[in-house]
């Protein structure tokens, strides 16, 4: 049951994600044909993501992997139509990206600025710190994982020729 | 002998064996194409390297900062310098691809040198794939999924979904204008937090729906570019756009902050 519960979430926090991932990657103005790699690409990062941290993974390393897996799908669609892998990585991306948490650390140290009294208020500078390490962490390490596959298949495939 | 042009806007006139200068300017061009529609440093210096070969200079050397390029080109002892600043459009990755494409295609011999100028032209003058109606409805539809996502309910995905459209019309609105970016971005997290605040009457969770529609204005392509231009040793690029990013967030938190404060929301 418990199981089934988790793919149901996974099912619908993949489908939710697809739509984001396809919203930004309009904005960006991708072509149309990238679309629908883009929903499926964002739906799976995302479902990974949700997947991994359910099972008591931090979101820094589960995020890395979910990374993993977008860097490396769009590699592989971007070398079966020729294009660059950004077109379709950069729609699935972002809704990996902790906005909540990096505006969380700046509310928090505007609020730790504000404060009459730091020493009543040290946990707020404890919480903003917490929040703006995973933040970072997080963005670094998304950025890392989607980078890596192309960079690992372009150094591969030059030393063929 | 034509003197080298400080605009590159218009195409130059190319002769038989075309001038250093020319070629310089085609490179920046091609360059600021790039970097202007959202290509890292490092995407930006390889594309242009490549293109050595294909114009016959023996060699390019291309500093990719986050809004400036300074290339040279050497060729026979001869050397020609240009520095461009680049003013910031958005992220496009339409025009990326056709610009990296067009590249390539010159590279492999498929294509003269005025046929790239020429394209290249074309390509810059390219409208957006998506009327600017379907944008503004899709980055609504992707702040409302964003909302879903952080456990609102219905009434708040539907707030946030407009309040988000609207947001994005402010901020094309104020881009079109040219306003300073960390105006943009307060003026529109204000914007986009105001109306998501009506959530509070309409909803059970008003800080999902709060939460989600300054997503919008979150610099993701910026972000990533930071860490990535980081990661392959352009550090002051990297640097000056994840310092870019900072402020954008300190915008967006201002912006929230004046809203949260407003209707006494907590997170």
């Amino acid at each position: 049951m418990n199981s089934i519960d988790l793919v149901v979430l996974l099912i619908q926090k993949g489908c939710w994600a697809a739509i984001a991932a396809v919203g930004f990657a309009v904005l960006f103005n991708v072509p149309k044909y990238v679309l629908p790699h883009c929903a499926l690409i964002g739906a799976l990062g995302y479902a990974l993501r949700v997947a991994l941290m359910s099972n008591g993974m931090g979101i820094v390393l589960a995020t890395l992997c979910a990374a993993l897996l977008i860097g490396v799908l769009a590699t592989i669609l971007a070398q079966n139509y020729g294009v660059s892998e950004t077109l379709f990585s950069v729609g699935p991306a972002i809704p990996m990206i902790p906005g909540s948490y990096a505006y969380k650390a700046v509310i928090g140290l505007v609020t730790v600025a504000n404060s009459p009294d730091l020493e009543h208020d040290s946990t707020l500078l404890l919480a903003a710190f917490e929040n703006g390490i995973k933040a970072m962490l997080t963005v670094l390490f998304l950025s890392f994982g989607i980078a890596l596959p192309s960079l690992i298949w372009s150094t591969f495939r030059r030393r063929n020729k | 002998m034509n003197f080298p042009k400080q605009a590159t806007d218009s195409s130059p006139p190319v002769e038989q064996p075309a001038s250093l200068s020319s070629m310089v300017d085609l490179l920046v061009r091609a360059g600021s194409l790039l970097l202007q529609h959202g290509a890292d440093a490092s995407r930006v210096e390889s594309s242009l390297r490549k293109m050595a070969p294909g114009l016959g200079i023996e060699r390019i050397d291309a500093i990719v900062m986050s809004r400036t390029l300074l290339l040279t080109a050497t060729r026979h002892h001869a050397h020609h310098t240009q520095i461009a600043r680049i003013p910031m459009v958005g992220v496009n990755m339409n025009t990326l691809n056709e610009v990296e494409q067009l590249l390539r295609l010159f590279q492999q011999g498929r294509m003269s040198l005025e046929q790239l100028t020429a394209i290249m032209e074309q390509i810059a003058a390219l409208p957006h794939h998506y009327s600017r109606g379907v944008i503004v409805a899709a980055v609504g539809l992707a702040c409302a999924a964003f909302c879903r996502l952080f456990g609102g309910d219905w009434m708040a995905l539907v707030v946030t979904g407009i309040a988000a459209a609207i947001a994005t019309w402010v901020r094309m609105e104020l881009n079109r204008r040219r306003s300073n970016y960390f105006l943009v971005v307060l003026i529109t997290a204000l914007v986009a937090s105001l109306l998501a605040g009506n959530a509070l009457w309409l909803s059970q969770t008003p800080q999902s729906a709060l939460t989600a529609a300054v997503l919008l204005l979150v610099p993701g392509v910026p972000l990533i570019n930071a860490s990535v231009d980081i990661l392959r040793g352009h550090i002051s690029a990297g640097l000056a756009r994840a310092t870019t990013s900072l402020v954008v967030f300190l915008g967006i938190a201002l912006g929230m902050g004046f809203s949260l404060w407003l209707f006494q929301i907590r997170l």
